[in-house]
């Protein structure tokens, strides 16, 4: 792009066609100050304390929705714009309330430090201020309407970046107030990512969960990766005196690949390290009954018991890369399995075809043109990625097209083209979608999905694979047909978005094997929890059973000796995510740290390091596995955004938003009665069902809070797969 | 008018295909409950929202935002009185408080018997014949204080 000269303030500044005259100024260090503007959002030029002088304008110009023009004159210190700036922050603090010292926003607030820099020194209002004193409190979100300033910018956040649509304004003129659908945020749809309230200048938009808590400006604020899930979202955690407060994203400050953004469980799933199911001394089973004992002598007893033992290791895939590796030298690599086996099947089909396991970054989306999204409900499993892919279209003019099996209420509306098949026919499609790529003459028979092929020829092109994928039992044959299809595209970069947040180099370090391969005498469980990280999978029999844990978990009862471990929140290290390396940071003091136990424990000696044994190279795509036999469903267990990694059971804050447990079934499935029986193998569920026409025909979502006993039992020898699960139903 | 016939009448809105949008037969929609209903209420915004697949809250705003749309119990007839420039000028103002007399109620406020409610309004386009009423879609122009007990028998007021 041929940039160009605009003078702002007798400099000389570059500027880009696009580009709004704030903009300019912002990246040449000339501050501006702004209410409704924020660099993440739509500018809409509502509050005009942006005002700017143009040479040639006969009127004052709001900087935020100004045009750079090439040999454009522009002031913004001048006496007139410092009268009508002082004049407009007057007229904004007129009506609001004057409660700074018990507002939470104080301190880091924008109206207080704009108010100071450029407001009027005293104000000449003579009535009464207006008291609107409407405050909506939802579960987590509190709308404290005396404060707010109308600048919409929650709105914009809320109906046009998350594609949500919740917050809206009620009345008008003098009497508008922010809020809800009838005040409630639940019935309203709101997913409580607390970007609204991250993105209020005011104090208008609280965290319910630090109200009152603590002052912004006294306390640690320190920069960590959330290990909630796969998105690995930079977030900060404030505390203070070793206590956490909040966890905030700063939208626009935070420099990390989720720019800010985060989730119900990053926002407010932190108070898990203050949860009353945290484990606090090590559990010993003696005589049949667990007793307490020091961390000397459960120490003394593993070491006992594993020594010169085979192991079978469960592990979980949120723990850092630290510990990881010292998991591997301590307790072996050879006979391990992990909640990560479905993401290891899909690159192990990848590595099949392209020869390397290695998967591109996160931001490399950003410098394709097209995004081709593979997989489901990305928006309940990495929310943030979900949210990231929307913006790549919405700010950066990406074209996402869709390949799946059903719809996303945030991606489809902003999807440029999607193929949403039954969840049979992926692997066809994305034949279809090959042939189409290598012969511009293919025709598929199917208009769809030549229009799909159309809208990607010529195109740079990358791959997001997400979701449910890794949970399918064609997750490795869909990673051979990803890899054979990247290689015929321009650019062709792939990103898997793993499902835990160190999924990676878990796969990475350990040859996992299914749990039923495992042929160990000792069970090694590292910070699962068995029903939820491997549905329906029994401990193999064994002599003894150790448990690591930061809760007490189910599984407690079946152990021999549990381990209390810290949660990630109190953890220094690095995680291998999304987007490369990503810091864990913490100044939180822990009475127990796995890395600490592991290392008092010997190294083992299993010989030279075996290497990963060589995969054959395949060059072609994958087949087509799913069948489903006349009157069968196929299932998919899909955990709540909020029950992810179980954040609800141990989050208060998120357990007040929690969702609901409930079978989804497109309206021609559903039989009359009102509960159903499901059926998988020899697992039977009872469950009430919801008619759902989003749900394709032949399918079924079981949506889960958690993974209870019985979800688990029906699951039974279904592991890894969660989706594309043979089902049927009968009415109860 | 029940919710399901409500919901019939916002589907046949539908079917007339007259926008390009869902979300056009929004401000229709709003119309036909504020018409059939003592008052758009949520079970009537959640039936417009299910059907025109608008956002609950978008569907409040409007509902909220104009002044023709009642989310409150409105009467039977909607008195509106403007009092704008040229209304008050010629007595718009004394027209609404020997309503308001007359009929015992407060602007805004509706009378006991839910017949009539009466709004003090903004300019209704009718400045030529100052001071303007409307009792729902009927218009009096030139009122004078004593036809309004005339007026309001029209619409059965018994006092």
């Amino acid at each position: 792009m041929e940039s160009f000269k605009v003078v702002i303030d007798g400099k000389e500044c570059e500027a880009y066609p696009g580009e709004t005259v704030l903009e300019v100024a912002e990246r040449n260090g000339i501050t501006i100050p702004v209410f409704c503007y924020h660099r993440e959002l739509r500018p809409e030029g509502a509050c005009r304390v942006c005002l700017v002088e143009v040479e040639g304008a006969p009127r004052l110009v709001t900087a935020c929705t100004l045009k750079a023009m090439p040999d454009m004159v522009v002031k913004t210190n001048t006496e007139r714009v410092r009268r009508a700036r002082a004049g407009v922050i007057e007229l904004i603090l007129n009506n609001h309330t004057l409660e700074c010292p018990i507002c939470d926003k104080s301190g880091e607030c924008e109206l207080q430090m704009t108010g100071f820099r450029h407001g009027p020194k005293k104000s000449r209002y003579k009535e009464p201020r207006r008291e609107k004193d409407i405050v909506i409190q939802g579960p987590l979100i509190e709308i404290d309407n005396d404060r707010c300033i109308l600048c919409r910018r929650c709105i914009r956040m809320c109906g046009e970046n998350m594609g949500n649509r919740v917050l809206g304004i009620l009345n008008r003129g003098y009497r508008a107030y922010i809020s809800p659908f009838n005040g409630d945020f639940m019935e309203s749809g709101c997913e409580h990512c607390g970007s609204c309230v991250d993105v209020c200048p005011v104090g208008s938009l609280l965290d319910r969960a630090f109200k009152y808590k603590d002052r912004p400006w006294r306390m640690d604020k320190t920069w960590t990766t959330c290990l909630f899930c796969g998105s690995g979202c930079k977030v900060e955690i404030d505390s203070y005196h070793g206590k956490v407060k909040r966890a905030v994203g700063r939208i626009g400050i935070n420099d990390g690949h989720n720019r800010g953004y985060l989730c119900v469980r990053g926002k407010w799933g932190w108070d898990v390290i203050y949860s009353d199911k945290r484990l606090k001394e090590p559990l010993l089973r003696v005589d049949g009954e667990l007793r307490r004992i020091l961390l000397e002598e459960a120490l003394k007893v593993l070491k006992e018991k594993i020594e010169g033992r085979k192991i079978n290791l469960f592990l979980e895939s949120s723990l850092t890369n630290e510990e990881l590796e010292k998991i591997a030298a301590v307790f072996g690599t050879e006979n391990a399995t992990s909640d990560s086996l479905g993401f290891y099947n899909f690159l192990k089909g990848f590595e099949k075809v392209k020869g390397t396991r290695e998967t591109d970054k996160f931001s490399s989306i950003y410098d394709a043109d097209a995004v081709v999204v593979i997989g489901d409900f990305i928006e309940e499993i990495n929310p943030v990625v979900s949210m990231l892919l929307r913006l790549a279209v919405l700010q950066k003019g990406k074209r996402l097209l869709r390949v799946g099996v059903f719809p996303s209420k945030k991606l489809d509306s902003v999807a440029f083209s999607k193929l949403l098949v039954d969840q049979t026919e992926i692997i066809d499609t994305l034949k279809h979608v090959i042939l189409g790529m290598i012969d511009t003459s293919y025709s598929s028979g199917n208009r769809k999905i030549d229009t799909f092929i159309k809208s990607l020829r010529g195109k740079k092109v990358s791959f997001v694979v997400a979701g449910t994928v890794f949970f399918s039992p064609e997750a490795e044959e869909i990673g051979k047909t990803v890899a054979y299809l990247s290689d015929r595209v321009v650019g062709g970069k792939v990103v898997a978005v793993p499902p835990k947040a160190n999924s990676l180099k878990v796969v990475n370090l350990f040859r996992l094997k299914h749990p039923e391969e495992l042929d160990g005498d000792v069970n090694v469980v590292v910070n699962g929890e068995l029903e939820r990280d491997f549905p329906g999978v029994e401990l193999p029999k064994a002599e003894f059973t150790v448990l690591f844990t930061p809760f007490y978990t189910p599984d407690v009862s079946g152990a021999d000796l549990v381990i209390p471990v810290e949660v990630w929140l109190e953890k220094n290290g690095t995680v291998d995510g999304v987007d490369g390396k990503l810091e864990v940071k913490t100044v939180l003091e822990k009475e127990f740290s796995l890395l600490e136990v592991l290392s008092q424990l010997p190294v083992r000696n299993t010989g030279a390091e075996s290497k990963e044994a060589e995969v054959e190279r395949v060059n072609e795509p994958g087949q087509r596995l799913l069948e489903r036999e006349k009157g069968e469903l196929l299932l998919t267990v899909l955990s709540n955004r909020t029950g992810w990694n179980s954040v609800s059971y141990y989050s208060k804050n998120v357990a007040g938003v929690a969702g609901e447990r409930v079978l989804l079934l497109n309206p021609e499935d559903a039989p009359d009665s009102e509960m159903v029986k499901l059926k998988v193998g020899n697992g039977e569920l009872l469950i009430s069902f919801r008619k759902d026409s989003s749900i394709p025909k032949g399918h079924a979502v079981l949506r889960v809070e958690r993974f209870t006993r019985d979800v688990s039992e029906f699951l039974r020898g279904q592991f890894p797969n969660l989706s594309g699960i043979r089902c049927q139903i009968a009415e109860a | 008018m029940t919710l399901t016939e409500f919901r019939e009448e916002v589907r046949k809105l539908k079917e007339s295909n007259k926008y390009p949008e869902l979300k056009s037969y929004l401000l229709p929609a709003l119309w036909m409950a504020e018409k059939n209903f003592p008052a758009i209420t949520h079970d009537v915004m959640r039936v417009v929202s299910e059907e025109l697949s608008v956002p609950l809250v978008e569907v409040e705003e409007v509902a909220r935002f104009y002044a023709m749309f009642h989310t409150e119990k409105k009467g039977k007839f909607v008195i509106r009185v403007c009092t704008n420039l040229s209304c008050m000028l010629r007595g718009g103002e004394e027209v609404l408080s020997e309503l308001c007399r007359l009929l015992n109620v407060k602007p805004g406020e509706t009378t006991p018997d839910g017949l009539f409610t009466v709004e003090e309004y903004e300019c209704m386009g009718l400045c030529d014949g100052a001071p303007a009423v409307t009792v729902n879609e009927d218009r009096y122009t030139n009122v004078r204080l004593e036809e309004l007990p005339e007026i309001l028998r029209k619409y059965g007021w018994k006092g």
